[in-house]
């Protein structure tokens, strides 16, 4: 703590990408932060993401809300963690009719959310990509990048520790503690010391990922969360520069993110019900390297270096596709619900946790009356390896 | 098919002494040592901790000694490193300080990278039959920490600056126009740089990368020895690098 006391406090439950950028965000606006994380950072469904900095490609088509958050922050990440990121683009690339029939939504989408392109002939597409399939008849160029899950949680919170937040790893929140109907604070259990003790601030954040339904159930609110695990093959040796997209809409296999020496084939989709632990079916598995083949048939001939899946936390209710369910996200005040000084971030993806720590801290600050703005969009972090030495 | 294995997990809380707990659990053998773990603590003791993210070999936070070898759990499968009714060890990295069961301080870690400061990011070569052009690509080395775990010479000097920061420096100075800082320098050729390397090359075996830490740290040796008699005999440096 700093000689002058801050005013202002708050809790952030989970230590993914939406509750470390929460936290920064938090801290950049002189908030006494604590953020606090049953595991490791980026232990959920943070860690085991694609890698994939979106370019909106993948939602232009469907779901132009998310294309556009996507590209708006894309930019921006860029800018606050360049030194973090693989910024080789991406190619969605066209391989038969239905996908050259694709193609024309793609660019209208790309052009709709305002994401750079640039099309290419098949030719032209190989020329950039050796081992694309023979079969491509066309691409379109987008701004996808790569990125390593992990290290940007750790990015933003060696930038919010500089700021003074406090930072807990292996510390889940067990009970929100309520004075009335108002959250005054949570009840932990430290699993590095094997503790129970309560935290107190003035605020309380969840960004609990898939887990958030469970924590708003501690308050008593229903929070809709469908909880929709991929699986991701992670194949040895690279074999594009580029992202590879499947020139189609979502679908199983559609997407090949090469990340150091390896590539990355995803994903499947499906639901379940307990995020904790997932079986991986072993079926999507062989149907991951049957789609991703089809657009690099080398990868036929690879060894898979791992298989992992996480489990995406889409806001909508049971019984919805989830395919079709939007990938962006919602801040809860949940005031609403007749609580005070609770909120919950939610939906979203890693390539828009800033957004959404923009949004829900706008919240918490108009919910304490509280006037100053972001400032994330424009603060460069630090680098990752500082959060392991402040 | 699924197969009963035994883990023997190191266990220590602060204050408490250290002990091993055996946990029996049923998992596919084409699942991974981390999946073992994992279904652990989901199905059987929450108290656990240990650190692991990517699941895929590219965060490098999981590692662990498993049966006595560095081993990075999420790309090991149970299938790899024993059989039905078989047995695992698993150990805390060594030479490091436990915080709490697996999880040990990667400060001392980290504050040897930062005193190198290699970029995780940089130029991709071109794939076969593929135009040169700016691509660019994460390192090899996931700073997981094994290279210092395995290491013999980490064990009696814990000041030593280590195998992936010595690796780091050689790289650094391999690449194009790199540099290394006056105090990046001053650390890889003191009392507890590159000199103190024995070359046991244990790094070398356990990188899950193939970073080859220990070819790495002689070719700097190579380099630095040419620098010295440069030196002596007033020829000035082969490159200048002693930039701040």
């Amino acid at each position: 703590m700093t000689s002058t006391q801050k005013s202002h406090s708050a809790i952030v439950i989970g230590g993914g990408s939406t509750g470390a950028a929460v936290a920064h965000d938090l801290a950049l606006r002189g908030f006494e932060v604590t953020l606090v994380e049953r595991g490791e950072i980026a232990s959920g469904t943070t860690g085991r993401n694609h890698c994939l900095l979106h370019s909106g490609g993948r939602y232009c088509v469907n779901d132009r809300e998310a294309g556009i958050e996507c590209i708006e922050e894309n930019m921006i990440l860029r800018r606050i963690m360049p030194d973090c990121m693989e910024l080789n683009g991406g190619l969605f690339a066209a391989f038969d009719d239905a996908d050259m029939d694709y193609l024309p939504l793609l660019i209208e989408g790309c052009q709709a959310c305002e994401i750079p392109y640039k099309k290419l002939t098949g030719e032209e597409a190989r020329r950039l990509e050796p081992y694309l399939s023979p079969q491509a008849k066309a691409a379109l160029w987008v701004p996808d990048g790569v990125f390593e899950p992990m290290r940007m949680c750790m990015a933003f919170l060696a930038t919010a520790k500089a700021n003074g937040a406090k930072v807990y790893p292996f510390t889940q929140v067990e009970e929100l503690l309520m004075e009335g109907t108002q959250v005054t604070g949570v009840r932990v259990w430290n699993r590095i010391a094997n503790r129970r003790y309560n935290l107190h601030a003035q605020i309380v954040i969840s960004a609990g990922g898939p887990w958030a339904e469970e924590i708003a159930a501690m308050a008593g609110i229903d929070v809709p969360v469908i909880v929709a695990p991929g699986v991701m093959v992670s194949m040895t040796g690279r074999y594009s520069q580029h992202v590879i997209n499947r020139c189609n809409k979502a679908d199983d296999g559609d997407i090949i993110v090469p990340q150091r020496e390896t590539s990355i084939i995803g994903t499947s989709s499906w639901t379940v019900d307990d995020p904790d632990y997932i079986d991986i079916p072993e079926d999507h598995v062989a149907l991951m390297l049957d789609r991703g083949s089809q657009m690099i048939p080398a990868l036929k001939q690879a060894s898979s270096r791992g298989v992992f899946t996480v489990a995406r936390p889409l806001i909508g209710r049971e019984g919805e596709d989830e395919r079709e369910v939007s990938r962006t996200f919602e801040c809860f005040d949940h005031d609403e619900d007749g609580i005070g000084g609770f909120v919950t971030i939610s939906g979203g993806k890693t390539t828009t946790a800033r957004a959404m720590a923009e949004k829900t801290v706008d919240i918490a600050c108009r919910k304490i009356g509280l006037d100053v703005p972001c400032r994330t969009h424009e603060t460069v972090l630090l680098s990752y390896r500082a959060f392991y030495t402040i | 098919m699924m197969w009963t294995i035994t883990l023997k997990i190191a266990r220590y809380k602060p204050g408490e002494p250290a002990r091993t707990d055996t946990f029996q659990v049923s998992i596919d053998p084409e699942r991974t040592v981390l999946d073992s773990i994992e279904k652990i603590w989901a199905e059987q003791d929450r108290s656990l901790v240990f650190r692991h993210a990517c699941h895929h070999a590219s965060c490098g936070s999981c590692a662990m000694v498993v049966n006595g070898v560095e081993i990075l759990p999420c790309i090991k499968l149970i299938k790899d490193v024993t059989k039905p009714g078989g047995t695992l060890i698993i150990e805390p990295l060594h030479n490091f300080p436990v915080i709490s069961d697996l999880v040990v301080d990667m400060g001392p870690f980290f504050e040897r990278m930062q005193i190198v400061k290699m970029p995780i990011v940089g130029p991709a070569d071109p794939l076969p039959n593929q135009e040169p052009n700016e691509y660019n690509r994460f390192d090899d080395c996931i700073e997981c920490g094994m290279c210092l775990s395995a290491c013999p010479v980490v064990a009696t000097d814990s000041k030593y600056l280590g195998p992936a920061a010595l690796a780091a420096a050689y790289q650094i100075l391999s690449s194009g126009d790199g540099n290394l800082s006056a105090q990046a320098w001053e650390a890889v050729d003191g009392e507890h740089g590159l000199w103190r390397c024995h070359v046991a090359f244990e790094c070398s075996a356990v990188c899950p990368s193939n970073v080859d830490p220990a070819g790495k740290i002689m070719a700097l040796r190579r380099r630095m020895t040419v620098e010295r008699i440069r030196h002596l005999l007033g020829l000035g440096s082969s490159k200048k690098k002693r930039e701040k």
